[in-house]
């Protein structure tokens, strides 16, 4: 069986479920281009037990407001008007539905959220730029794509009318085991799912798969199934999964035999990836995007990352010759590598706006794409209080250096402190050969003194790329001044928020 | 259309929920802004507000919820001078409304007793002496927000069309919700909240078990859990009618304006609206917990809640809170300690 068919059952597979409990899941997002194989299993859409209605991108105010209510208007001797609404249940079928317009994405959410309708959203993932609203997509528990099925993959459907009428009778009495919810709940936040509507369709499903198979009772298969259909296609990346602190032991041996099978199939490190890689002695193992199907291992680089252990791990094991595979993320052995860049992020913990400025700056770091990867050795976060600078983190290669004993002296005004801490840090990271990259972030509250501008001089010494973000909400020309002593380019971020410092962040690392 | 889930079957989201709860007591405060990720339930919370307000008198079937027969104006076409209890309209507005939808539309192809004319109300009539619940409030544009922006200020409808001049009163509570990842809130749109909260992603798991749950129960034992849950929501309801007697009562002293006028000062922000809402959403607090006068601690407390949303250099940051936390402490020392 190729995996093109297994596509292909797994959408059939997902229209039955839907068939079976169509307000539960909520709906289908169904990810195709137009053509044969989408229509094949668009005419399957008759299965279900609630009438299909479309809905125009353009729908017209009579539908969002309510009409004219006749027969009230004549029993009450003057004109009343209907409820809002799309009346009856029905499976609403949205064409085109990357173009959807946010006004309507929201009503459509809203009638989701009513629990009377279903949404076969036909998403055409057609240009760039456009994508189905996340208002809808959220809420539509079944996510199929059909792209790269040529029509001879895809057999008629089958679609048992009987079965799927008994199953839907049965759906009521399925018994939910107490244990159930708690494992989606962990499943989903092991996935790096945060919406919680996701695991509770993600139940719906599992009831719909044990009444459709004829069981009394939700089993292990069910959420399997249930978790491949719901929540896989909500992972956001594969460093969240690794920033989830839900007890995998916690969950049954086959929920985790799932987990680990599981990858997302898409991911957002794009480019990130690629830039960072040169920079890195050893490769990275990495997952091979194959759209659609799934993300798979890529061997010869995880054998590849692992050649320059082979040694020393067949000399300490007692297993004899064997291919060692090393644990990612020990970054206590990882080596500093050749050429790798180092963040040093001296952030202005003084003055009334401290502690958000410094939250804004954690934020930051943590949102720097990769973060996972690059937080562990790659930056160093100093905040620089009055009672000198801290560090906040500090990256492996430079533990049990100098500069973590040097913390806590005051060496100055807050400022000063930290930058002289910097180049202490930016010394020791030459030494190992990494390029540090310095970044401050400070609001003038500490107006910079001299000590701060012989500080930026030395820096400069050491010939670091560098550059100052000064979140004040007036351009502070005495930081501009600083910047200039460290020839580092300055940048006026007023509204200093998480997502605009990490960007620059990001870009100074990964550039 | 399903029942809302009941408001105090919401698991954790404290915050949101008492923004909610305390201009349920003070309308006067001006509403609340919601704010967080999706499914993390602001539009739940917001939609369990209709549960836990008392009913109001109005003239029986007046579109603008009227008190008094004298208000219904002539195009209600209402001769009725019977008074009925009616539940406090709560009234949902989504971004897909059309400005007519919003503020009415006149149509001229009415019968001749009436001029021709019929003039047929929009949410701001329906939301009159209630709540209009702004879901999206990043993504209202236009005409649109344009119309209730005037609106929230003015507290009049006024729609000129077809040779036809309607003005109706249309005051209302505006609370809204919306997940920041989608773009900015209109920066006037925001000013005109008195307060603001985050719902944050649960991060425990045996919080995020509990919602699965209620939310399974509810969507299969739908009768059963709100039998279950109607006591609870309304003890609520019934602590909120009594904060709502208790709060023409409670003594918000001179230091207590002080206090809050220093902290506005502190943290910099325009205007006289962050004081006013600070005591508002405090004497709330205060009459919420049965207390006689407002305190450090309810003004600490609320603080976040009505501040936050001003800064001018966090709107909606994760960091707004902390940093009016931050001034709390800075100017008053540890309010937390000082209520226990």
């Amino acid at each position: 069986m190729t995996p093109q068919v297994d596509l292909w059952t797994r959408a059939e597979l997902a229209l039955t479920l839907l068939a079976v409990d169509p307000v539960g899941l909520g709906g289908m997002w169904l990810r195709s281009s137009a053509g044969p194989v989408r229509d094949r299993l668009v005419s399957g859409f008759d299965v279900l037990p609630i009438p299909l209605r479309r809905v125009q991108a353009e729908i017209g105010d009579g539908a969002l407001m309510g009409g004219i209510d006749l027969a009230t208007s004549l029993g009450a001797g003057r004109i009343l008007f209907g409820r809002a609404g799309l009346g009856e249940p029905s499976a609403l079928l949205l064409r085109l539905a990357e173009h959807c317009p946010t006004g309507l994405a929201a009503w459509l959410g809203r009638a989701l959220d009513d629990r009377q309708h279903c949404l076969l959203a036909l998403d055409e993932v057609s240009e760039p730029g456009t994508a189905l609203p996340p208002a809808i997509s959220e809420r539509l528990g079944l996510c199929v794509a059909l792209d790269g099925l040529a029509e001879a993959e895809c057999p008629p459907l089958e679609l048992n009318h009987g079965l799927i009428g008994r199953s839907r009778d049965r759906l009521p009495f399925v018994f939910l085991p107490p244990d159930a919810p708690g494992d989606l709940a962990i499943l989903a936040a092991r996935l790096g799912v945060d919406s919680l509507r996701a695991p509770i369709l993600a139940l719906n499903a599992a009831k719909a798969s044990a009444a459709l198979f004829g069981r009394g009772t939700v089993v292990e298969d069910d959420l399997i199934l249930a978790a491949e259909l719901v929540l896989s296609h909500r992972m956001p990346s594969p460093d969240a999964e690794v920033a989830r602190d839900a007890t995998l032991e916690r969950l049954s041996p086959s929920v985790q035999k799932f987990l680990s099978a599981q990858r997302p199939e898409t991911s957002r490190r794009g480019g990130a990836v690629g830039a960072r890689a040169h920079r890195r002695a050893r490769p990275e193992p990495r997952w091979t995007e194959t759209p659609d199907k799934g993300a798979r291992v890529d061997l010869v680089a995880s054998l590849r990352a692992a050649a320059p252990i082979q040694k020393a791990a067949m000399t300490q094991s007692a297993e004899g010759p064997a291919i060692h595979l090393d644990p990612p993320g020990n970054p206590a052995e990882a080596p500093a590598s050749e050429g790798e860049r180092l963040l040093i992020f001296v952030v202005d913990a003084s003055g009334p706006f401290a502690m958000a400025r410094m939250t804004e700056a954690k934020a930051a770091v943590a949102m720097i794409p990769d973060a996972e990867a690059l937080v562990r050795d790659n930056v160093t976060l100093l905040a620089c209080g009055a009672e000198g600078p801290t560090l906040e983190l500090l990256p492996a290669p430079l533990l049990g250096s100098a500069s973590a004993t040097r913390a806590g002296e005051s060496l100055g005004s807050p400022l000063t402190g930290g930058l002289r801490l910097a180049a202490v840090i930016a010394g020791e990271a030459l030494a190992k050969g990494m390029e540090p990259i310095l970044a401050v972030l400070c609001d003038g509250h500490s107006a910079p003194d001299d000590g701060a501008v012989q500080a930026m001089r030395d820096l400069r010494a050491l010939d670091l790329l560098g550059v100052v973000i000064d979140s004040s909400p007036k351009p502070e020309p005495l930081l501009e001044t600083l910047a200039r002593e460290m020839a580092a380019p300055y940048l006026s971020l007023p509204q200093a928020a998480a997502t605009g410092i990490s960007a620059v962040l990001g870009a100074a690392l990964t550039d | 259309m399903t029942q809302p889930y009941p408001f105090s079957a919401v698991v954790g989201q404290d915050q949101a929920k008492l923004a909610v709860i305390l201009c349920a007591i003070d309308p006067g405060i001006g509403g609340a802004l919601i704010f967080g990720p999706r499914g993390t339930g602001k539009s739940t919370i917001l939609r369990g507000l209709a549960g836990l307000l008392p009913p109001i008198r109005q003239v029986e079937d007046c579109p603008l919820n009227s008190e008094d027969p004298g208000d219904c104006p002539d195009w209600t076409g209402i001769c009725s001078h019977k008074i009925v209890l009616a539940p406090t309209p709560v009234v949902d507005l989504v971004p897909g409304e059309s400005a007519e939808g919003l503020s009415g539309s006149v149509e001229t192809s009415g019968p001749s007793s009436t001029g021709g004319m019929i003039f047929r109300p929009g949410q701001l009539a329906r939301a009159n002496r209630g709540y209009l619940n702004i879901d999206e409030a990043n993504l209202i544009a236009g005409q649109v927000l344009e119309r209730l922006l005037d609106v929230i200020r003015s507290g009049e409808n006024r729609l000129d069309e077809e040779g036809h001049s309607i003005r109706h009163t249309s005051r209302f509570v505006p609370m809204g919700a919306c997940d920041p990842a989608d773009g900015p809130v209109e920066p006037d749109l925001l000013g005109l909240f008195g307060l603001t909260a985050r719902s944050d992603t649960l991060r425990d798991i045996d919080g995020r078990v509990e919602v699965i749950r209620r939310r399974h129960a509810h969507s299969t034992e739908t009768d059963r859990f709100l039998e279950d849950w109607a006591p609870q929501d309304a003890r609520l309801a019934a602590e909120i009618a009594a904060a709502r007697e208790a709060l023409a009562n409670i003594t918000v002293s001179e230091m207590a304006i002080r206090n809050a006028a220093e902290l506005v000062r502190w943290l910099e922000l325009e205007g006289h609206d962050g004081e006013t809402a600070l005591i508002r959403a405090a004497r709330a607090l205060a009459a919420y917990e049965g207390a006689s006068v407002v305190d450090a601690s309810h003004l600490g407390r609320a603080a976040p809640l009505a501040l936050r949303h001003r800064l001018k250099d966090y709107p909606l940051g994760r960091s707004g809170a902390c940093a009016v936390e931050a001034a709390v402490e800075d100017l008053f020392g540890d309010f937390r300690t000082a209520a226990e």
